[in-house]
């Protein structure tokens, strides 16, 4: 090669670094020769940077994002359970056709039939052995010593089923979910219906926790995930917790109101709090909360019971969750179902005029909670105020505040704000303000005032996990939706509790925040990663094949003209780095920001109060729906 | 002026991070150590942020489908991902590695390809610029369209140099790092790439967004 190509090569390298760097270009060290010969070359050039102008959508990147964290946490659990030689096998089948599998797996029930149970226990929905997991699971249940057995393996599989349906979520696989929605309900009726007569006092009180923190872990996996999609991709995960919230809720109030109400139980301190997300821009709002009711078995059967009586006022408008103290109250130990929450007054704010708006006199919430020894229980109730006001319209019909619960049950350590992970999600691509997660509303009311400093912040979430079909229905509140998660990262005891989940979500708030930061075009500088969080641990979601990188195939070959030398990686060891952890508060303001937006339209609370409460100085506006 | 700038902002001046470089946890909250395909992973979960959008734009640039693209862009980091435990670091960027997968799966991908028979190229290419009319769209597709026509006449490592240096936004020393040949070879096959294309579009195009300064 000669000098003066060589020459001209430099050169238009030199200009091609200035129109992928988007900058004119200036050939200004070339002679009028090699500029003649550069320009029609150039302006190839300049065509080829513009035909790679094309970007992904937003959503794909998020999508990827999703998915890149489930198989992050498949590959977890992968490697913290034995592998057998089964499951090898059938990741290595994962390019099979279906049907063939699926012949094969009725060969093999045939021939290893223990083998092939085995392998099927680790299959997800839509996989051929799937189907052999569930009689498996269901040929347990059938073959348990104890009716106490039989609820404990129902729960455990109400759990499995939940985590897959997180799966099935993260692959936007909504024909496979449909189908597994009713399995999940099937398993929850199953524990239920097999409660009755293991319900000795004791024994009831037993199965009751159990079935609790049952309901934490499953709902609380699903709605980690749906945490995660973007807005238009959570329906189908409403549609499922609002089934299983309520086939939870139903199930265990209708097992255990008999054993738990002779029992001699003892008195814990249930705590509840109050705070607010998803702050609306059309107004902000204010509540009165008269007081806050629970009922469930370990109230007796039909009870309310009431937690907080003192009336305060509740300011919907600060956003970024921070958690005000509403107040304590003194209740048997044992299991709760339901939630009431007792308004009087509202204050709509819009456009610089503030006026008396009409609130519902309650809303009962679906949300299953232990009450034990081991520290005070804690329910969170966060207000949706953009939902809330969207539903009844700036100074129309009658309010009825959108509200989450979260539930930290006796004995677990409330997370500190980075670890109120549940449903927060890494897919931040939505383009909403960040909140700011550490404001704390204004307390005016006469309960005790939180101190900010022991109360974490409540992780925004999906809203108004019910539907509303059961308005005007004047008989007893039906259970048609859970809008809570318990942070399941932290102690939930239930089996295969997804205890990571709350660890993982928070931390890949690192990586969502750099998501944000670094979507802009002129963007990438891979040095950035220094500001981000990382993930180690979380839910298992998604379904990882081992699969070999195939480095050795499609190699370069043939390549005769660049007189370069061939590729191949040499041993080295590379510089050691830095390591260091992500900034994690930062992260959960970002989680805090997308999650916050998760309710949807048609999502309201349902769930009336068809008793009286006891409200003085209620104003009644005739409007309760009394669901 | 349509704008080009989607390269790294430290291309070629720092090469991008090691595997063992980038930010990660050395310890889980267990406190247990992670080991190093633990951190490989996590490298990737961060690199994913930076480097999605021009893995995207190389595969784009190689296959002709920015939906399909998209797809496989995903995938090269899942395949990054569970391959972490195969990959050796050898010094190079860890985005190296990647692209250098993302060049497998986009060589299967036309493979697969060329025996069902589709090609349409560049459905729903979508640019940066903004503004535009219909015939500047309708040109813009059809020159789109006849330039991914001419980038199937190239060599393959000739098409590889030009994704990644036009696609993925990189130097031509970080090029011959992710192909394992020297930055005078990549220039050498960028100058024989944007030449053959010259020739084959037979006509020099509209200088879009560039212009040589005279001196």
């Amino acid at each position: 090669m000669s000098a003066d190509e060589q020459a001209i090569q430099a050169l238009l390298d030199q200009c091609v670094d200035q129109i992928i760097a988007g900058e004119p270009v200036e050939a200004s060290s070339a002679m009028p020769g090699e500029r003649a010969e550069l320009e029609p070359l150039l302006a190839v050039a300049s065509s080829l940077g513009q035909a790679a102008m094309a970007l992904p959508s937003r959503s794909a990147k998020s999508m990827g994002r999703a998915r890149l964290f489930a198989a992050l946490d498949a590959l977890h659990e992968d490697e913290a359970r034995p592998r057998s030689t089964v499951r090898t096998m059938l990741d290595r089948m994962a390019g099979v056709p279906r049907w063939a599998l699926a012949s094969a797996a009725v060969l093999t029930v045939v021939a290893a039939g223990a083998a092939t149970v085995l392998a099927a226990l680790d299959t997800a929905p839509g996989e051929p052995l799937h189907v052999v997991k569930r009689a498996y699971e269901s040929t347990q249940v059938l073959t348990a010593r104890s009716q106490e057995e039989r609820v404990a393996l129902s729960l455990a599989q109400a759990e499995e089923r939940a985590r897959e349906a997180g799966r099935l979520l993260l692959m936007g696989d909504r024909v496979e979910l449909e189908g597994l929605t009713p399995q999940l309900v099937a398993r929850i009726e199953a524990a239920g219906s097999a409660m009755p007569s293991a319900s000795g006092d004791e024994d009831g009180e037993r199965l009751g926790a159990a079935f609790a923190r049952s309901a934490s872990a499953a709902l609380g996996s699903v709605q980690t995930v749906a945490g995660w999609l973007p807005e238009s991709e959570r329906e189908p995960a409403r549609l499922l917790l609002a089934q299983a919230g309520a086939a939870y809720a139903d199930a265990l109030e209708a097992s255990l109101v008999q054993a738990a109400g002779s029992v001699t139980a003892s008195v814990r301190t249930l705590e509840v709090r109050v705070a607010s997300y998803n702050s609306s821009q059309a107004g902000s709002l204010s509540a009165t909360v008269e007081g806050v009711d629970v009922s469930g078995p370990g109230a007796g059967a039909g009870r309310w019971v009431t937690v907080v009586g003192t009336p305060m006022s509740v300011d919907l408008s600060t956003g970024g969750d921070a958690q005000t103290l509403l107040g304590r109250g003194e209740i048997d130990e044992g299991s709760y179902t339901r939630i009431r929450v007792r308004f009087s007054t509202a204050r709509v704010t819009s456009g610089g005029v503030t006026a008396e708006a009409s609130i519902t006199q309650s809303i009962v919430l679906d949300r299953p909670f232990l009450v034990q020894a081991g520290g005070p229980t804690v329910l969170a109730l966060s207000f949706d105020e953009t939902r809330t006001l969207e539903q009844a319209g700036v100074h129309g019909e009658v309010l009825e505040p959108v509200v989450l619960v979260y539930a930290y049950e006796s004995g677990q350590q409330a997370p500190p704000l980075a670890e109120v992970g549940g449903p927060e999600s890494p897919v931040v691509d939505t383009g909403l303000d960040e909140m700011d997660a550490l404001s704390a509303p204004p307390s005016t009311g006469q309960g005790a005032t939180g101190d900010d400093s022991e109360v974490p912040a409540t992780p925004p979430s999906l809203a108004g996990l019910t539907d509303d079909g059961d308005r005007g229905d004047e008989e007893a509140p039906t259970a048609s939706g859970v809008a809570a998660a318990a942070p399941s990262g932290h102690g939930n005891a239930g089996p295969r509790a997804p205890t990571e989940s709350g660890h993982g979500s928070a931390d890949r708030g690192g990586s969502a925040n750099a998501a944000q930061s670094s979507s802009e075009p002129n963007d990438g500088d891979s040095g950035d990663g220094a500001s981000h969080g990382n993930g180690n641990g979380g839910q298992r979601i998604g379904h990882g094949n081992t699969s070999d990188l195939g480095e050795s195939s499609n190699d370069d070959s043939g390549d005769d003209e660049s007189g370069g030398n061939g590729h191949g990686n040499g041993p080295a060891g590379g510089p050691k780095g830095n390591s260091g952890r992500g900034n994690e508060a930062n992260a959960s303001q970002t989680n805090a920001s997308s999650g916050g937006d998760a309710g949807s339209s048609s999502a309201s609370l349902h769930g009336g109060d068809h008793e009286s409460p006891p409200a003085p100085g209620t104003k009644s506006n005739g409007k309760d729906k009394g669901r | 002026m349509v704008e080009f700038a989607h390269r790294r902002e430290n291309s070629g001046a720092t090469p991008g991070p090691t595997a063992d470089q980038w930010p990660v946890d050395s310890h889980n909250r267990a406190g247990e150590k992670l080991d190093g395909a633990e951190r490989v992973r996590q490298a990737i979960v961060l690199l994913y942020e930076s480097a999605f959008e021009r893995v995207h734009r190389y595969i784009a640039l190689r296959i002709g489908f920015i939906h399909e693209a998209e797809d496989i862009s995903s995938e090269v980091f899942l395949k990054a991902l569970r391959s972490a435990g195969s990959y050796r670091d050898t010094g190079k960027p860890l985005e190296a590695w990647v692209f250098r997968i993302a060049h497998n799966l986009v060589v299967d991908h036309l493979r697969k390809q060329s025996r069902t028979g589709v090609n349409v190229p560049l459905d729903g290419a979508e640019t940066l610029a903004s503004v535009e009319t219909v015939h500047e769209r309708i040109e813009r597709r059809e020159d789109a369209e006849e330039l991914h026509r001419a980038l199937k006449g190239l060599t393959e490592p000739q098409r590889q140099v030009i994704a990644l240096r036009f696609g993925a936004g990189m130097s031509s020393e970080e090029v011959a790092d992710v192909l394992g040949k020297r930055s005078g070879a990549v220039r050498y096959l960028q100058h024989a790439a944007i030449e053959k294309l010259r020739k084959e579009l037979g006509r020099a195009p509209a200088m879009a967004g560039s212009r040589v300064r005279e001196r």
